[in-house]
């Protein structure tokens, strides 16, 4: 089902606003998205699972933060995130902090990833829709995926679960 | 043979940032077989690159399975897709709900 992209696309000549209609859609999924999170972030807890305190910053203040030194090498490597997590309740978790990451990507690397990654589309379609080389969509889509990957890394990186 | 072994050397003399790259590429696009095997040989010695990649292979699967949960999946109906390219192209919609 996709009644949130339908109803946004049947509904969107309501709206009036400066930034772009696609934009706006994005939005609008986005907020779904962030919904479905918080709900399943919410399910865990009253099962007595415990949350890590929703108002800390999550600090994607600077996607592009360099992770590389002027040769190219790490500077801030990535840590073992050991791995895959395992039960559901680290599985959900993990898909919160995801979650609000997505939210805090700028909306140009935020676009490809809803495009390319959420909503499955090929990338010969995401280029047309965005209006972009292919080569420029596989730079955001670089860009957004290690700006996530910081994200998650910085502040909800999975832990070892020894519950499962 | 050329073309293979200039791709191969092209990828594999490259830095770690550089790797990170052909690594997002490759989700998205095949590369050629001399890139590939360049990518293989740098991840063969480079823990923190296999590590990125991993940890960039999992986002996606999670990124995809956020997006079937909330109800997003592939492919599109014929008429939102039409919608979005619209959308996309600064066009309007056409009033189809008359």
């Amino acid at each position: 089902m996709q009644e949130t992209l339908l109803a946004a696309m049947q509904g969107y000549h309501r709206f009036a606003g400066a930034s772009s209609e696609l934009t706006w859609l994005l939005g609008i999924a986005a907020n779904r998205i962030a919904d479905r999170a918080r709900r399943v972030r919410r399910e865990r807890r009253s099962l007595g699972g415990g949350s890590p305190d929703e108002t800390e910053p999550m600090g994607v203040e600077s996607p592009a933060a360099p992770d590389f030194d002027e040769r190219g090498r790490w500077i801030s490597p990535p840590t073992d995130w050991g791995f895959a997590p395992a039960s559901p309740a680290a599985r959900a978790e993990l898909l919160g902090v995801l979650a609000k990451c997505l939210e805090r990507l700028p909306p140009g690397l935020a676009d490809v990833v809803w495009l390319c990654e959420l909503f499955g589309m090929p990338t010969g379609e995401v280029c047309k829709v965005l209006n972009l080389t292919a080569t420029n969509l596989w730079t955001r889509l670089h860009r957004a995926r290690s700006a996530l990957r910081v994200c998650v890394e910085k502040d909800g990186r999975p832990r070892r679960d020894t519950r499962a | 043979m050329i073309r293979f072994v200039r791709d191969f050397l092209r990828v594999a003399n490259r830095p770690c940032r550089d790797q990170t790259a052909v690594i997002n590429q490759q989700f998205d696009a095949p590369l050629s077989r001399g890139e590939a095997l360049g990518l293989r040989t740098h991840l063969l010695v480079c823990e923190k690159c296999r590590r990125f990649r991993r940890q960039v292979a999992l986002l996606r699967e999670l990124s995809s399975s956020l997006g079937r949960d909330a109800g997003f999946t592939e492919p599109f109906p014929d008429d939102v897709r039409e919608r979005l390219m619209r959308v996309a192209a600064g066009k309007p919609p056409r009033s189809d709900s008359k």
